[in-house]
């Protein structure tokens, strides 16, 4: 008789509580079972084992398999090492399992006691490790009765599930000093290990042999616990530290470097959000990628610099533990601007970093940054609190810029209650460069990294602050059951100061004013309330080959958001005309249901719907403007009021043939809102609906997962796509676009120390429908199947990172660090039959630390390419001296040439 | 090895484009030819010289071209060439850049404009003698002789504007193949002004007059040169 329930333990790194998700679904695959009235026993609470600090320079990744005796109750009497991994291992994981509670193995309906065993897997507790899963109870069914032998050893083949994710809290217990529970009874004799299965039970275990035992006690078990979040589609990914760490990052946004077909880069300076580009999407600031931390959204709806803004700036990488990435639309949680996918940045502090540290880094164009953390000994991952500041010169011309940062968050509580907070500080100014006319630079008008010689142009310049504060609550129930709370708040002031036309504007108000430049300022202001709140039922079971859960989500927010947009006059910054002032109150109110259905071993069905209400409330103050030529015969003005709702399916079928393989087909739709200043009175919210489609597989390979591979055909739908406008400097609408594509994704680590990661993207993007010529504008200058421009067709990314100790020195490891980052872009197709410079960039760092000291430099973009980190094309006149020009031409903004910089770390 | 390139550019780009191309075609002026004419009031008229400024010049998808409806040009011309409009042989006056679209319509300078930073407006280099055009023009009638010399300078009337909008230019699919003459018809300008009145304008009757701004002749020839008779696009491929 067998019991086979299958769950990936995690050890070590019991990372935090996440604010919109915990744990994981232990995935039960179902062992044959013919005795209906054994029930075997089920895990209801699980603690992590901790990844033993003496073993940290080994980089291991062992199981320890043990036997684990039940009683009637479900508490474990007794536990014994079966397969050992050595002596700190084997304490760690009893010292785990001692804790853990079950509910008992049932005949009949009847609680009998019952011995099982557990494989316990140890991952590394950053360095490589898999990321906790943010989703999932920590319940692990343990299904399956078999009388017929001994179930399978550990490794043997967990079937798709939701990772589970330990939280704060949990801690190792107690372990006894020789491995073994002082009260145990000897596993073979027979009355300690009363559980009959159907065949063996009542005639107790044949022999004294323990493989005999096991089969005499007629139930065994495997529980692993599940080491990362189940993908619904194989374009969802969990990136780990391991990776986020195998190259050089100077801020959060250069995380995003290792997102599969994705390039972020900082076009306008330190204090304005990374421009985005995801599989196709020119994202510019976000607005087509859903961005949270820790679950919060940072997307800021209907902001005037562009839709859907986002502004990583205040994540401060070294409190990065994993990105979770969901390319695609598939999952029913995702919400607003979920178009190309959904990031969620996943915060802590692993258990080798956690001390007190200090890191000052010093090094090209004066840049300086000191970065002080403080994660205390003994608590869990997310309780920590991390500060930097930075300065810098910047490359080129007016790149100064200088901002701070700082995050706390706490963990607290523990199984079935656990709680998290955490707060953000930022603010950041910086002069802009601006952009450049390509005509300009070849000419030598300008060079590269210089600046327009023009006041217009040096009055360039940005500042944002950010405060951002979420509490999140979840309780864990029996069977799978968890429900979860979160709240948030956030104020995002945001103000630039940005010419990109050079002069070429005439003043709205009084139309005699021309020629002052167009140097816009642009200011919002962004006040946030929010909540999210997720309910997933116990498993129902309706057969052994039919069972799953039901999930019921609620996410809301409201968002209260002040703009303005003037030109202004340089040197002295006087307004000469405005163009913006309103102010626009915002709802959303989103809700969900999930299945998460598995029908047999081998097929896996998730998906479900949501809805979105959307309401705005717009005081336009320069609407229904009143051109000078015209008699006032009302006052100036423009109140206006929207609803909308959208709604959309998202399912995933899974179907895995063999252990390792997953082969998976996902549909969903999802939509963008809309720049509420746009929509006209009693307008149904115009929705930017995306339908999107995955094909996929993903290949595990390895007990340790060695290789993940993955690769995927999508294709993705967008109703109305936007690009940017630069005559207003912001995002407006273009029709309809299509992409299709593809990725390969492979996360690797072939040696205990070594870790890369690869992934090669294609895509053709289209416009699919154009606005039509217009009296305005009778030539647009997008046709019907136009490529995309800027879209680079081809990403690649590669990271390769390796870690060891070197040799010793007084006793104490020299560990030697190194890695590298690579990022390839295929010409860009641009406006006008015009191809942007591939751009390939190699990024680099080599480390070394002993004992609490780290000595590192880091270099970025080794080769010195000269790239563009933004292309535009639009009309300008840099040239106020000479004859206008009026026709398109190509800008670039340029991107930062060789950058190195040594970093001093002192860790206690 | 060039069709390589262009098939692995095709193919690291994604194979196919994004709409209209860049190009550039060659720009000519020139005059008709007819240097004499006979007014209504029995003069014969004789031009001896016409040095007209061509440029900037924009050209325009709308049917009507004007700032307002046509901030982004179709094509442009930003050099300013003089050209003898008394010479009807095509004289080049540069290149024009463009985008592929449909020219409908122009809106021009005759080498005088107004920047949008710039307090009032002035002369390009290219302008003969900084005018926008020179002309000498003999009219004869019996046994008197006029001799009448003209320097126009037509301005925008508003910065970052163009002195002359809405100039046809027929419906032209720009490809990059053609070329273009500009022509002009200073004869038909000249027709414009009244010999008789210009005669009368000479007081020390030496037979010979110069125009000046605020002169009926002068206003004359401005509402010809921006208005009554304006110039004519032939395209060529």
């Amino acid at each position: 008789m067998e019991v086979r329930a299958l769950a990936l333990a995690r050890s070590a790194a019991w990372l935090l509580i996440p604010l919109v998700g915990l744990g994981g679904v232990a995935y039960a695959q179902e062992a044959p079972g013919d005795d209906p009235e054994l029930t075997p026993p089920r895990v209801v609470e699980s603690v992590d084992p901790a990844y033993p600090e003496s073993e940290l320079e080994s980089r291991r990744a062992p199981t320890v398999t043990l036997h684990v005796t039940l009683d009637e109750t479900g508490a474990v009497r007794e536990a014994h090492v079966d397969d050992s991994a050595g002596e700190a291992f084997d304490e760690a994981a009893l010292a785990a399992v001692r804790q853990w509670r079950f509910e008992p193995a049932r005949r009949g309906g009847e609680p009998i006691p019952a011995r099982i065993r557990v494989a316990v897997r140890f991952s590394l507790p950053d360095f490589g490790s898999p990321v906790e899963p943010l989703d999932g109870p920590d319940e692990h069914p343990v299904e399956g009765v078999d009388g017929t032998g001994p179930g399978p050893g550990p490794g043997d083949g967990p079937g798709p599930g939701d990772g589970d994710g330990p939280g704060p809290g949990d801690g190792p217990g107690p372990a006894d000093d020789d491995g073994s529970a002082p009260d145990a009874e000897p596993t073979t004799e027979p009355a300690a290990a009363p559980v009959e299965g159907r065949d063996a039970a009542p005639e107790a275990p044949s022999g004294d042999e323990p493989d005999e035992a096991d089969r005499g006690l007629g139930v065994s078990a495997e529980i692993q616990r599940e080491q990362a979040e189940h993908p619904r589609s194989a374009s969802e990914h969990t990136i780990d530290r391991g990776v986020l760490e195998s190259a050089p990052r100077r801020e959060a946004g250069d995380l995003l470097q290792t997102v599969p077909g994705m390039f972020a880069a900082r076009a306008e300076g330190d204090a304005v959000g990374h421009r985005l580009m995801l599989r196709g999407f020119d994202a510019e600031h976000g607005q087509d990628i859903e961005l949270t931390v820790e679950g919060v959204p940072i997307n800021l709806p209907s902001h005037i610099h562009g839709q859907g803004y986002a502004d990583l700036s205040f994540v401060l990488p070294e409190v990065v533990r994993a990105l979770r990435v969901v390319e695609g639309v598939y999952d029913p949680s995702q919400g607003d601007f979920a178009v190309a996918g959904s990031i969620d940045f996943r915060l802590g502090v692993g258990e080798d970093r956690r001390g007190i540290t200090s890191q000052t880094s010093y090094g090209s164009f004066h840049t300086f940054r000191q970065l002080l953390m403080w994660a205390p000994e003994n608590e869990p991952e997310g309780t920590f609190g991390a500060a930097a500041y930075r300065r810098t010169d910047g490359f080129g011309e007016a790149r100064r810029g200088e901002s701070g940062s700082a995050i706390l968050s706490l963990a607290l509580g523990d199984r079935p209650w656990r709680a998290r907070l955490f707060g953000v500080a930022h603010g950041a100014r910086a002069s802009l460069a601006g952009v450049l006319r390509v005509d300009d630079i070849d000419a030598g008008r300008v060079g590269f990294l210089d600046q327009y010689d023009d006041p217009t142009a040096s009055q360039q310049s940005a500042l944002n602050a950010r405060f951002l504060f979420g509490a999140s609550v979840e309780h864990r129930g029996a069977q799978g059951m968890r429900t979860r709370a979160t709240v948030w708040t956030s104020y995002d002031d945001f103000r630039i100061q940005e010419n990109f036309t050079g002069y070429t504007q005439r003043s709205m108000v009084m139309p005699e004013w021309v020629g002052r430049g167009d140097l816009i300022e642009q200011r919002n202001e962004t006040v946030s309330f929010g909540l999210r709140g997720e309910h997933r039922t116990s498993e129902y079971r309706l057969a052994d080959w039919l069972h799953g859960f039901f999930e019921l989500g609620l996410a809301a927010r409201v968002d209260v958001i002040e703009q303005r947009q003037n030109l202004l006059e340089a040197p002295q910054n006087e307004t000469w005309d405005n163009r913006v002032d309103a102010s626009i109150t915002g709802a959303d109110v989103g809700a969900w249901l999930d299945l998460d259905w598995h029908l047999t071993d081998y097929v896996r069905v998730r998906g479900g719907v949501r809805g979105d209400a959307l309401y705005y409330d717009v005081d336009d103050r320069l609407g229904n403007f009143i051109p000078a030529y015209r008699r006032e015969t009302y006052i100036l003005g423009f109140r206006r009021t929207a609803f909308g709702f959208a709604v959309g399916p998202r399912a995933s079928v899974e179907v895995r043939p063999l252990e390792p393989l997953s082969l998976m087909v996902a549909y969903g739709e999802g939509y963008r809102s809309p720049q509420a200043r746009q929509l006209v009175d009693g307008e149904r919210a115009p929705f930017t609906k995306v339908r999107s489609g995955d094909l996929g597989f993903r290949l595990t390979v390895g007990d340790d997962r060695q290789l993940v591979l993955s690769g995927s055909a999508y294709y993705t739908h967008l109703s109305d796509d936007i690009v940017f406008e630069p005559r207003q400097g912001r995002l407006e609408p273009v029709g309809p676009s299509t992409r299709m594509g593809g990725v390969l994704y492979a996360q690797a680590k072939p040696l205990p120390w070594l870790t890369g990661a690869l992934s090669v993207t294609y895509v053709h993007a289209t416009l699919d429908e154009p606005p039509p010529a217009s009296a305005e504008d009778p030539t647009p200058s997008f046709e019907e199947g136009a490529l995309l421009p800027f879209v680079p067709p081809w990403v690649i990314r590669a990271d390769v990172g390796a870690r060891h100790a070197l040799f010793e020195l007084d006793g104490h490891p020299f560990t030697g660090r190194v890695g590298v980052g690579f990022s390839f872009l295929s010409p860009r197709p641009l406006p006008y039959g015009q191809f942007a410079d591939p751009v390939a960039l190699l990024d680099a760092q080599v480390s070394a630390s002993w004992r609490w000291i780290t000595l590192g430099v880091e270099a970025y973009n080794l080769f010195d390419s000269r790239w563009a980190a933004s292309e535009f094309f639009f009309v300008s006149n840099w040239r106020p001296s000479a004859p206008q020009t009026r026709i398109p031409a190509r800008h670039i903004s340029a991107g930062a040439p060789l950058t190195i910089l040594a970093t001093l770390g002192v860790t206690l | 090895m060039r069709r390589v390139a262009t098939l692995a550019l095709l193919f690291l780009a994604g194979c196919g484009d994004t709409g209209q191309d860049r190009v550039t075609f060659p720009v000519h002026g020139a005059g008709t030819g007819e240097a004499s004419f006979e007014a209504d009031d029995g003069w014969t008229v004789t031009l001896e010289r016409a040095d007209v400024a061509l440029g900037p010049i924009y050209f325009c998808a709308t049917p009507f071209a004007d700032l307002d409806v046509c901030p982004r040009a179709e094509a442009e011309l930003l050099e300013v060439g003089a050209v003898d409009a008394l010479d009807e042989t095509p004289q080049m006056l540069g290149t024009a850049e463009a985008i592929t679209g449909t020219s409908r319509s122009a809106m021009m300078d005759y080498g005088i404009g107004w920047l949008l930073p710039e307090p009032r407006p002035r002369a390009f280099d290219g302008a003969p003698r900084g005018h926008s055009a020179v002309f000498r023009v003999v009219a004869t009638r019996e046994d008197a002789t006029l001799t009448v010399d003209a320097a126009v300078d037509i301005a925008p009337r508003n910065a970052g504007a163009n002195a002359v909008i809405g100039v046809p230019t027929g419906t032209h699919d720009i490809t990059g193949e053609e070329s273009l003459t500009v022509r002009l018809d200073p004869a038909a300008w000249w027709a414009r002004v009244g010999f008789e009145a210009l005669a009368a304008t000479d007081e020390d009757m030496d037979g010979a007059v110069t125009l000046a701004p605020g002169d009926r002749a002068y206003e004359a020839l401005v509402i010809a040169m921006t208005s009554g008779t304006l110039p004519t696009f032939e395209w060529a491929d």
